[in-house]
């Protein structure tokens, strides 16, 4: 018969953190008892066998996927998350019905004025098959692999991003075009990539601000850019990503930053 | 064996407040940290690799979509673990036929003599703990593969400690009798 307490000293001590006077407790209760005999017998073999179990390596591309699946749950997300916009938060206010009658002009005066500013600004159409993504570089084209490449059209912005590499330095070309100011931020770790600086086409009012491990691209409306990103290690994981924000995201990609099989040829 | 040398749980906490605030590169972090802990739980537990990179994918974009909600008195990965458990089970019950390859079996190339009998050996104690009840299996894959201690199991699984002591008895008495059936009863 074995009980709890039995139990218990055979699991210190096959674990290693019973004391002397438990191993001495154990001898005494194994040369006593035979089932306690066969049993600790059997917990020796598993515990043996599970010592030796080395455990297994991760798929290579695991970490990729869950970002992947990750960044299109936070577009879902951020999708599904209605905009505050003055119109929606005035309604709200009057949908309380305080009774209050004289009110009620200025109310809807107000409530006017504000539908007349949530109006959408009037700009040119945009097309995206105008989009060329590239700027051509002087002197460094000719060795620039193609990485990646991805067009968004979404919320009155058009624009395209494109990875391209050459040597340890990687290049991201963004194009924007928009009837109203945006923001497009990358991401990266500054342990694999340092931002080393941008080339720039397009509207002059524009602006980047880099710090740890993020660039800010504030623009008044079209832009052009190529950031230059010096590559410090090896091998970069899929590190950087962009993100496009109009009145609220718009837009979320990771960016590929080192070259695919089919272009190592 | 150890697969997360130094838990720094003001570290998780400070990744998971980066999150929150936005910053995705924090959550990448995260993943670094536990994807092989969650691949390996989850792998044991359904019994191939790509059936568990699926569980693994869904545990953590489950747990980027409930980090509002995550309470930061309970450690991440214990909470990570968790939904690694519900996921793996919600799986098994909805499971497909599927030829079982572990991840460590994947290769073409013969190996040498050793290599190979270290390997049957390694497959058999796999197999044996693969065919272990779900409830044993569980204790033994969190307390051997993900190094838990008796408190973190008992979080982790929603059992009393002393059950979880006393269920792990049972499960590597049941393992090292299936073993000693098998003739495995050394290691060297």
């Amino acid at each position: 018969m074995i009980d709890d307490k039995h139990l218990q000293l055979m699991n210190r001590v096959v674990e290693g953190t019973g004391s002397d006077d438990d191993r001495a407790a154990l001898e005494k209760l194994l040369a006593e008892n035979q089932e306690a005999r066969s049993c600790y017998e059997d917990l020796k073999i598993a515990m043996g066998a599970l010592e030796r179990v080395r455990p297994a390596e991760t798929p290579s591309d695991l970490k990729g996927s869950i970002m992947r699946a990750v960044r299109r749950s936070r577009r879902v997300q951020t999708a599904a998350v209605p905009r505050w916009t003055l119109t929606d938060s005035l309604r709200r206010l009057f949908s309380l019905s305080h009774g209050l009658s004289f009110v009620a002009g200025a109310a809807a005066a107000l409530l006017a004025f504000s539908l007349w500013i949530g109006q959408p600004t009037s700009g040119p159409s945009l097309d995206p098959s105008h989009l060329t993504g590239t700027i051509m570089l002087d002197g460094i084209s000719e060795g620039l692999a193609a990485l990646d490449r991805d067009t968004f059209n979404l919320d009155g912005v058009v624009g395209s991003i494109e990875t391209r590499v050459t040597g340890s330095v990687l290049l991201i070309d963004i194009e924007a075009r928009s009837t109203a100011p945006n923001e497009i931020i990358l991401e990266f770790e500054p342990e694999q990539f340092r931002y080393a600086g941008f080339r720039q086409l397009g509207h002059p009012e524009s602006r980047v601000t880099a710090r740890d491990g993020q660039v800010t691209m504030n623009l008044a409306a079209d832009h052009h850019y190529t950031l230059f990103f010096d590559v410090l290690v090896d091998a970069p994981t899929e590190a950087v990503s962009c993100r496009v924000c109009s009145e609220g995201l718009i837009y979320e990609e990771q960016l590929e930053t080192r070259p695919r099989p089919e272009h190592k040829k | 064996m150890v697969f997360i040398a130094e838990t720094d749980d003001s570290r998780d906490r400070d990744q998971v407040a980066a999150c929150l605030n936005g910053n995705l590169n924090a959550f990448a972090t995260l993943v670094d940290r536990y994807q092989k802990p969650v691949f390996n739980a989850a792998l044991r537990i359904v019994g191939n690799a790509e059936d568990a990179c699926d569980v693994s994918q869904t545990v953590f974009t489950k747990a980027f979509e409930k980090l509002p909600s995550y309470d930061p008195k309970y450690r991440f990965f214990s909470w990570v673990y968790r939904m690694t458990i519900n996921e793996s089970i919600n799986w098994l019950k909805n499971r497909k036929p599927h030829s079982d390859i572990p991840a460590t079996m994947a290769t073409d190339d013969p190996p040498p003599d050793e290599q190979y009998r270290r390997r049957q050996v390694n497959d058999m104690i796999d197999d044996a703990v693969g065919k272990l009840p779900l409830d044993y299996r569980l204790v033994i894959i969190f307390r051997h593969f993900v190094d838990l201690t008796y408190r973190e199991l008992s979080y982790v699984l929603d059992i009393p400690e002393k059950t979880v002591k006393s269920r792990l008895f049972s499960a590597r008495r049941l393992l090292g009798e299936m073993l000693r059936k098998q003739g495995i009863v050394g290691y060297d």
